[in-house]
């Protein structure tokens, strides 16, 4: 009985609480293992121990400390970001710069045929948003003769009214103490 | 105290930035004490403690209000205080390195100072022999009086897994105890003084 260790180990270690009928025999198996025993005794002193130990305190002076850290924390936020906003912008600036040389490049190089392709772009791009708009004044005329007047006016309070709900979240969502959250 | 610190909440959620000044105040000490008893050390404990408090203040609108408040924090600086650990078992530095005698809080009489060192050091060799995760179980068992719900809510643990981890805590802080009873005899004598009848 003595040899055997198991589950009398696992039961001096549990936290789940013992039967009466475990208990018990583990408080016969202690009598007669001395290495139970010694394991009990250990866990005991070890217990008594972390009880018994204090919890300990910082120096004085903590929160005082704390608040310079945030202090300094948010200086560093504050010049990382711009320092990524400053790199994002001179990448974005280099970008541009690159699109513009690959761009006027050809320019320089035959100037005439290419600004005459642009000329024949730009009138392609101006009739085609011409005949877009002819499409729309068509539709738009129609949609009068269709459309009641007072349903007009309907229409024409409900935007109005989303624009002043519009307006009115804006300032709410761009309010300074609702920003520094 | 969990009105005021309800307030507290409702002020930084508002953007009073001072009013978690006054969370700071409230909680240093068991976020101070579980950093300690996870890293062993002074300097690292307030710096986690500190870097805890941080991260809470960044995070706090992410703080779920029917969680207790402490256990949220506490979770905080065991994550912390477990991934110091990992660094520190990356770079090969060792926890036996560390000033151990140093007392952070007031400033007791030499003798106290000495038998508070002393008992302190046994503590932390006890838990210094766990995994990182284990003694953070064994911090909030002991110390908090956590529920091995709780444990395992602030320490992202299923209930089997905190009652293995605690089990075998027990387990390895009770084979130190035992490896450590020849070494702790002398020294208790040394504290005591050799003609002190009780050794």
């Amino acid at each position: 009985m003595a040899n055997n260790h198991q589950p009398f180990e696992s039961w001096i270690f549990t936290l789940e609480g013992l039967s009466a009928a475990e208990d018990r025999a583990l408080q016969e198996h202690l009598k007669e293992c001395e290495s139970c025993q010694q394991l009990a005794q250990a866990l005991q002193g070890v217990e008594s121990r972390l009880r018994a130990a204090a919890e300990l305190s910082p120096a004085p002076g903590f929160t005082a400390r704390w608040e310079n850290r945030r202090a300094g924390d948010q200086i560093w936020r504050q010049r990382w970001q711009t320092y990524w906003v400053m790199q994002a912008s001179i990448g974005g600036a280099a970008f541009l710069l690159l699109l513009i040389v690959w761009i006027a490049l050809p320019l320089l190089r035959m100037p005439v045929p290419v600004l005459l392709a642009w000329v024949y772009q730009a009138f392609g791009v101006l009739s085609y948003l011409g005949s877009l708009g002819e499409a729309a004044l068509t539709v738009s005329e129609a949609l009068l003769g269709a459309i009641p007047i007072t349903l007009w006016v309907a229409i024409l309070v409900a935007m109005g009214s989303l624009g002043a709900l519009w307006l009115v979240a804006y300032q709410r969502l761009t309010n300074p103490r609702r920003a520094a959250l | 105290m969990q009105e005021n610190e309800s307030v507290w909440l409702e002020r930084v959620r508002k953007g009073d930035s001072e009013a978690f000044a006054f969370l700071v105040e409230a909680y240093q000490r068991p976020v101070y004490n579980l950093c300690y008893r996870m890293l062993g050390e002074a300097n690292e404990a307030e710096d986690a403690a500190q870097e805890t408090f941080l991260r809470a203040y960044r995070s706090i609108k992410r703080y779920d209000g029917n969680r207790s408040f402490p256990t949220w924090l506490l979770s905080i600086a065991a994550h912390y205080c477990i991934d110091q650990l990992r660094k520190r078992r990356v770079n090969t530095h060792s926890i036996d390195e560390h000033d151990y005698l140093e007392i952070p809080d007031d400033q007791p009489g030499p003798e106290t100072t000495m038998w508070r060192s002393f008992e302190d050091e046994l503590v932390r060799e006890l838990l210094a022999e766990l995994h990182p995760t284990d003694r953070a179980a064994v911090v909030m068992y002991y110390w908090y009086d956590f529920s091995y719900e709780e444990i395992g809510q602030a320490l992202s643990l299923t209930l089997s897994a905190v009652k293995s981890r605690l089990h075998r805590a027990r387990r390895s802080m009770a084979d130190e105890w035992i490896k450590s009873q020849s070494q702790i005899v002398p020294k208790e004598r040394e504290y005591h003084g050799e003609q002190s009848p009780a050794f």
